[in-house]
């Protein structure tokens, strides 16, 4: 059973997983959404809180519905690059917010990162 | 029509006052959650709901009737105790069920039942706890009652067979009906409820939306749980 | 809904005495071939044709499994009663009465198949117990002739004058009726009042001895004083107000367990 962190109501970080399928590709433009049944199923949460998050997500013009079909991840490249931009800013403002408390200052923190990135291509090679 | 309308809910035990004035709604559709300790009277005012107590004072409605035998067939009820024969096989609940009432559906029960691992051939003597909560499950849920009441049905149940209940009861959730279930594992329960109703010595000390509640004080339901009930 | 409720009651009342009544056979059987095998002498024959016959020369261990048999069998006849009454207490308060108060058909039919399917059960017990005594007495005596007559002969009477058998079993059966739903009644009573047995029971059992009393007064007034119209059926001396009453108790008693079970029985 996943574990929602308990600082953010559960629909957003339900929201934020599917989201974050989109843009890694599992799930891609155009495929459909499991029903709001088998996402509480699957998560083990209300299915009103899953309605919330199709909901928002065709608000946020992420997904489209199809009467009597279902709900489907919207096609065209720039939907997703918009997300893709999104999630991306949203953890880095995390991750450098976390850094300044730490004390780093800009340079040290792009040298964290130059180090990072230099040994995950070690580890790939 | 509300599922459950229930106001000014009275209920005494000989001298001792279990039930001070209590009501609960219940819109169709919704997983409610009633939470207290011990000796809360949740146990008791699911009684009152299902016809096996009468209040002192107060009324209930279920779909606009008052509790009666009319109502039992509206009400599909789990409750915490052994309730089947020790003689009986699973395949003997279910028919025991089926010919009763009438809106058990076998093929939602068959399902249920293939999902819990559970084998019609069983003895229910010979069931472990867990799969007697579970084949209990199958056959409350197998009902599309309008109002489903679950007493304590993750108690007494391993942290995998859990989970595997919350699943079911989402999965045999009837989306016309509403569900309400009483708990004490309030960390595993909250996910799935959409409001929920905090029962202190008899009284509603709190009650609303889980996720407003949950926003507004900043904290998971568990938390807010204990800060209700700490003495 | 009320076959499906018999069907229902049939099969838990079969469960439930299922080893009983294996149990029984098995160990008469066990005594029967004892008594005809190991303690029998030629002598033991006219024990059942001579009344106060010759009774010197009987072995105690025959006499004794003698007894132990004639026991079991007036026991098995007895306890399916007693075991239906503790059953309907048990469907009142124990833990499978919450399946039980939750079927949603109304209470009266509830009782009533429990009733009908007490008084099957009746009839097998007290049948056994009687088909034992017979056969204890028939292998036991050799299947002597007179024996044989006399049962031939009781069995022909009642062949002979259906009317009068068929009027007899559904007198019976309507006793029996009636007093299980007397005793039910005092039961959901003495269970309205408290579920704890030991208040349940006193309750019950004063219930029920008052309402025989009030009963057996009232009779005896209406036989006397108003008994509307006296009749003779068959040799048998009735009066109408008698028998009109009879049915009043029937039905009142059941609608009055019916009630309390919907309204005044808790859990």
């Amino acid at each position: 059973m996943i574990k929602f962190d308990q600082s953010t109501p559960i629909y957003i970080q339900i929201m934020q997983k599917i989201k974050a399928d989109i843009v890694s590709g599992k799930l891609k433009g155009g495929d459909k959404l499991p029903s709001v049944r088998e996402i509480s199923e699957s998560f083990k949460v209300n299915p009103n809180t899953v309605q919330r998050v199709f909901i928002e997500l065709e608000r946020e013009g992420i997904t489209y519905p199809q009467r009597g079909i279902g709900t489907f991840v919207c096609e065209g490249p720039e939907v997703i690059n918009q997300l893709k931009t999104t999630l991306a800013m949203g953890y880095t403002k995390r991750f450098m917010d976390e850094m300044i408390e730490l004390g780093l200052s800009e340079n040290e923190i792009i040298e964290c990162i130059k180090k990072v990135v230099e040994g995950s291509k070690d580890e790939n090679t | 029509m509300r599922i459950l309308e229930s106001g000014g809910i009275y209920k005494n035990y000989f001298k001792k006052r279990v039930l001070a004035g209590i009501g609960i709604n219940i819109e169709s559709g919704k997983i409610v959650g009633l939470l207290g300790p011990n000796g809360s009277g949740k146990t008791t005012f699911l009684k009152l709901l299902t016809g096996l107590a009468r209040p002192n004072a107060g009324s209930i409605r279920i779909c606009g009737t008052e509790v009666g035998y009319r109502t039992k067939e509206l009400v599909s009820y789990l409750p915490d105790s052994d309730f089947l024969y020790p003689w009986m096989k699973v395949k003997d609940a279910k028919k025991v069920y089926s010919s009763f009432f009438n809106d058990f559906k076998s093929e939602k029960f068959d399902e249920l039942i293939e999902f819990m691992k559970l084998d019609n051939d069983m003895d229910v003597k010979a069931l472990s706890r867990g799969m007697k909560e579970k084949l209990g499950l199958s056959l409350t849920l197998a009902r599309d009652a309008k109002l489903t009441i679950l007493d304590e049905p993750l108690n007494g149940v391993d942290p995998i067979a859990r989970e595997q209940i919350l699943g079911a009861i989402l999965k045999g959730f009837n989306y016309e009906g509403s569900i309400l279930i009483t708990s004490q594992l309030v960390n595993e329960v909250e996910r799935i409820l959409d409001e929920v109703y905090l029962l202190k010595d008899g009284k509603i000390e709190l009650s609303g939306d889980a996720e407003e509640i949950r926003n507004i004080r900043n904290m998971t339901l568990d938390e807010v749980y204990r800060e209700v009930f700490a003495c | 809904m009320l076959i499906k409720l018999v069907k229902y009651e049939l099969e838990k009342k079969w469960k439930t005495l299922r080893y009983a009544l294996l149990g029984y056979l098995l160990l008469q059987l066990l005594l029967l071939c004892l008594t005809r095998s190991l303690f029998w002498t030629g002598d033991y024959a006219k024990i059942f044709t001579q009344n106060g016959g010759d009774l010197e020369g009987i072995g105690v261990p025959f006499v004794l499994t003698m007894l132990l048999y004639f026991g079991l069998a007036v026991f098995i006849g007895l306890f399916s009663f007693f075991e239906a009454i503790y059953r309907f207490g048990r469907d009142l308060s124990g833990k499978q009465a919450v399946l039980e108060l939750t079927l949603p058909i109304i209470s009266w039919k509830k009782v009533m198949s429990k009733i009908i399917v007490n008084l099957c059960s009746n009839i097998v017990c007290i049948g056994l117990s009687i088909f034992s005594i017979a056969m204890f007495i028939l292998i036991n005596s050799d299947f002597e002739k007179d024996i044989v007559n006399g049962i031939l002969n009781c069995i022909t009477q009642i062949v002979q004058s259906p009317v009068r058998a068929i009027l007899a079993t559904v007198y019976i059966m309507f006793c029996f009726a009636s007093i299980y739903a007397v005793v039910f009644c005092c039961i959901a009573f003495s269970k309205s009042i408290s579920n704890k047995s030991k208040i349940s029971i006193p309750v019950g059992l004063a219930s029920l001895a008052c309402f025989i009393v009030i009963c057996a007064y009232i009779d005896t007034l209406l036989t006397e004083r108003f008994p509307i119209i006296n009749y003779s059926l068959l040799g048998e001396k009735g009066s109408l107000s008698s028998n009109m009453m009879s049915i009043i108790i029937f039905w009142g008693a059941l609608f009055g367990t019916s009630r309390l079970m919907e309204n005044k029985i808790e859990n």
